[in-house]
């Protein structure tokens, strides 16, 4: 069945392409009877050769002629640089070793680089018809649709051997423009030469087309705009950044790059960037409360409680480990902007008028005062301040808790035990400094 | 592992900042390159061999830009032709950035304390003539050397920072639970989840109702990002000196595309050894990967303290 669709489709598409043609022709014909001395005859001849041209069979032999000047790859030696003419490749490696890679894939798109004069066999052989398309057939070895277009065998060979030509690799070569990286194996080292895969970006774009631009997508967003719901989630891609190959000529790189507008659109993979404070915390009695801290983990908290909400009251392991890790990543930001404010450079800016920290988160956040300050150094080795500022985390995350707690009507949330976590991990540091600071 | 060095807050100009399909900082690659090419150097004078290596990263800022959407890289367009023209060029992502470096070292280092204490000198030079991920070394705090052993009374000095650490064992994993609930999705769904921020509205059923919209947690919890993280064979691997253009006649070559996995960044409070930190070099038949860790989670289990305090 999917060989007739096939078959309908390879003629369809010469007609197609015969009747643009024709159309050009006519008009031109009309033109050129009218102003020079063109016989009748001599265009209607022109017509005919041209019709002839485009014929079913006369066109796949002029086609399969073509299919050389074209390679139907999945990796593009182009999107390394312009003129680079190193080998581009058509991957049939199968492994996946739990890594994202072309091979993952249930279906790779094949794209087509070359002569772009001839994309137009490109197209007839990569096109699709109920799931299979004319070179699934040639890779599979069978004539498919062809064998019943050819006339005699003789002539199904030549078109066969042709249009294979578009899928061999010619004799690999690197070049001057390509990337090769020496890897460690073993005792020595292999040569690699990365090629950009523009079958498994095609995959991506695809996606983030749908994600981004699809009717049901917009009326998503339309919904949130307005407050409604609306059964289709929201997804968004932070920080995309966008790199454009080939510039105002995507089809020199290849076709796929082309019908892509000669975008890629590339995924954050950045570390997180805390503020780094100006200034010491001046004029302000706690390092919880408003301010960096708490902007920064807003996204963080509102997670965690969603996940406290949607498991309730269950605490399997799983749950306990995800709600810890979101608590120590909340820890993360607080210890980083701690860390940023223990700055040597700043030893003993709690002595300064404008600090109004509470005592304890003094004597956290200004470790150098012990040299110069034998009171505070005093106070400080006693170590209850460590008690105190676990409190203050404590409180500042349950009264969160509470709050969303109350608003969906749970029971309250008194069992929390972060404290201990926090407290641990305050000890540790504090560990180090001791340690750190004495050599 | 018996002793890693620290290279401390080394301040890069003018990195690459895209691997393949990711940007905003270098391919875990390019750290162990340096690694490695350090280790080839260290070779010949010491006797000692680097291996794995950490990173710690500090700050960072890209050179690019936005209004609004998606970010464009700022680029720059030389040098000219021989002609004086404009070159063809590529598009390419920069970026400055502060990390730490901690890189596992074996071998015997002689005298003790003095050793290691020369060892660092030795190297306080040598490691800044080196490129690091395409860009320059501009400045760096006292390399330290130190038995691996203690690296956690030394990582009080690289705070505040975050520790980048191997997860890909998580898109395996949740590839795995979507492809149960539905065989068409692919690796690539998996993936894009780690990367993805996605809403949800909560209340209501019918469209139009009044609802509030709400963040979805990602597969797992924890600053994941989408990484670059090696090679994948291509080609067959074609012996030594067959492919014209070849840098040298003497290894084998082959074409390769770009993994991707997962990867965390972690705060540096929770590292409580050097192998959480440490990435090594990987191959199999056709993969080249760099990888860290495989421990999927943190510390042992530990009730008690989960009922220490009420």
């Amino acid at each position: 069945m999917a060989l007739q669709g096939l078959k309908g489709f390879i003629v369809h598409y010469i007609e197609a392409r015969r009747q643009t043609k024709l159309d050009a022709f006519d008009k031109e014909a009309a033109k050129r009877l009218t102003t020079d001395a063109a016989s009748e005859s001599e265009i209607l001849q022109q017509r005919r050769e041209l019709e002839q041209r485009y014929e079913v069979r006369n066109w796949l032999t002029d086609a399969a002629s073509r299919a050389g000047q074209i390679s139907l790859v999945t990796h593009a030696a182009k999107f390394t640089h312009g003129d680079a003419k190193s080998s581009s490749i058509f991957t049939q490696n199968s492994v996946t070793e739990g890594y994202l890679a072309t091979s993952t894939l249930h279906k790779t798109v094949a794209d087509a680089v070359g002569n772009a004069a001839a994309l137009d066999v490109a197209k007839l052989l990569q096109t699709e018809v109920e799931g299979d398309s004319l070179l699934s057939c040639l890779k599979r070895k069978e004539p498919g649709p062809l064998s019943e277009l050819a006339e005699n065998p003789q002539q199904l060979a030549e078109w066969i051997d042709g249009f294979s030509r578009a899928l061999t690799t010619r004799e690999p070569a690197s070049h001057k423009l390509a990337k090769q990286v020496y890897f460690p194996v073993g005792d020595g080292y292999h040569l690699l030469n990365p090629l950009f895969s523009s079958s498994l970006a095609q995959a991506l774009h695809q996606r983030m087309v749908a994600l981004r631009f699809s009717e049901e997508s917009k009326a998503a967003w339309q919904a949130r705009r307005a407050g409604q719901w609306h059964p289709q989630p929201l997804v968004i891609f932070p920080k995309t950044a966008v790199m454009n190959f080939g510039g105002t000529k995507p089809q020199n790189i290849s076709a796929l790059n082309s019908s892509r507008g000669g975008r890629v659109w590339l995924l954050s993979c950045q570390a997180p960037q805390w503020e780094t404070q100006k200034q010491p915390p001046y004029n302000r009695k706690t390092l919880f409360g408003q301010g960096p801290f708490e902007r920064t983990t807003r996204a963080l908290r509102s997670q965690l409680i969603n996940l406290l909400i949607k498991t309730g009251e269950e605490r399997n392991h799983s749950i306990r480990r995800a709600r810890d890790r979101y608590i120590d990543q909340i820890i993360d930001v607080l210890f980083s902007q701690a860390a940023d404010i223990q700055r040597k450079e700043w030893a003993a800016w709690t002595q300064n008028e404008a600090c109004q920290l509470k005592p304890h988160q003094q004597l956290w956040l200004d470790p150098w005062r012990i040299k110069s300050d034998a009171v505070f150094c005093a106070e400080r080795d006693k170590d209850e301040w460590q008690e105190a500022i676990a409190e203050d985390f404590a409180q500042w995350l349950n009264g969160y808790l509470r709050r969303a707690d109350l608003s969906v009507g749970k029971t309250e949330l008194t069992e929390w035990k972060t404290k201990p976590l926090f407290r641990r991990r305050l000890r540790e540091m504090e560990q180090v400094f001791r340690r750190y600071h004495d050599e | 592992m018996s002793n890693v060095i620290i290279l401390p807050w080394l301040q890069v100009e003018n990195a690459n900042a895209v691997a393949g399909l990711t940007w905003g900082f270098p391919a875990i690659t390019h750290f162990l390159g340096y690694t490695h090419a350090l280790s080839r150097k260290l070779q010949r004078s010491h006797g000692l061999r680097l291996e794995g290596c950490g990173v710690i990263c500090h700050q960072h800022q890209v050179h690019a830009y936005s209004s609004g959407r998606d970010y464009q890289f700022a680029l720059t367009r030389n040098p000219l032709t021989r002609e004086g023209k404009t070159a063809s060029f590529n598009e390419e992502g920069r970026m400055h950035f502060t990390v730490s470096l901690v890189l596992e070292c074996h071998g015997n280092i002689a005298n003790g304390d003095v050793g290691m204490r020369e060892l660092a000198a030795h190297l306080q030079p040598l490691c800044q003539t080196q490129k690091l991920a395409g860009g320059s070394i501009t400045k760096l705090r006292k390399v330290q050397v130190c038995r691996a052993e203690k690296l956690k009374d030394y990582l009080y000095g690289l705070m505040p920072g975050f520790a980048l650490q191997d997860r890909s064992c998580w898109l395996e994993e949740h590839y795995q639970q979507l492809k149960q609930r539905n065989a068409d999705r692919e690796m690539v769904d998996a993936w894009l989840d780690f990367a993805a921020l996605k809403m949800a509205a909560q209340s209501g059923e019918q469209p139009g109702d009044a609802a509030s919209w709400e963040y979805l947690a990602k597969p797992q919890p924890g600053y994941l990002v989408p990484l670059m993280t090696g090679w994948q064979r291509i080609s067959p691997l074609y012996p030594p000196g067959s492919v014209t253009n070849a840098r040298d006649d003497a290894s084998p070559f082959c074409f390769a595309e770009a993994v991707y996995g997962v990867g965390e960044w972690r705060g540096l409070h929770r590292i409580q050894n050097a192998d959480e930190l440490l990435w090594r070099y990987h191959t199999t038949e056709t993969g080249y990967y760099c990888r860290g860790q495989a421990l999927p989670d943190e510390e042992p289990e530990d009730d008690s303290y989960y009922f220490d305090i009420v």
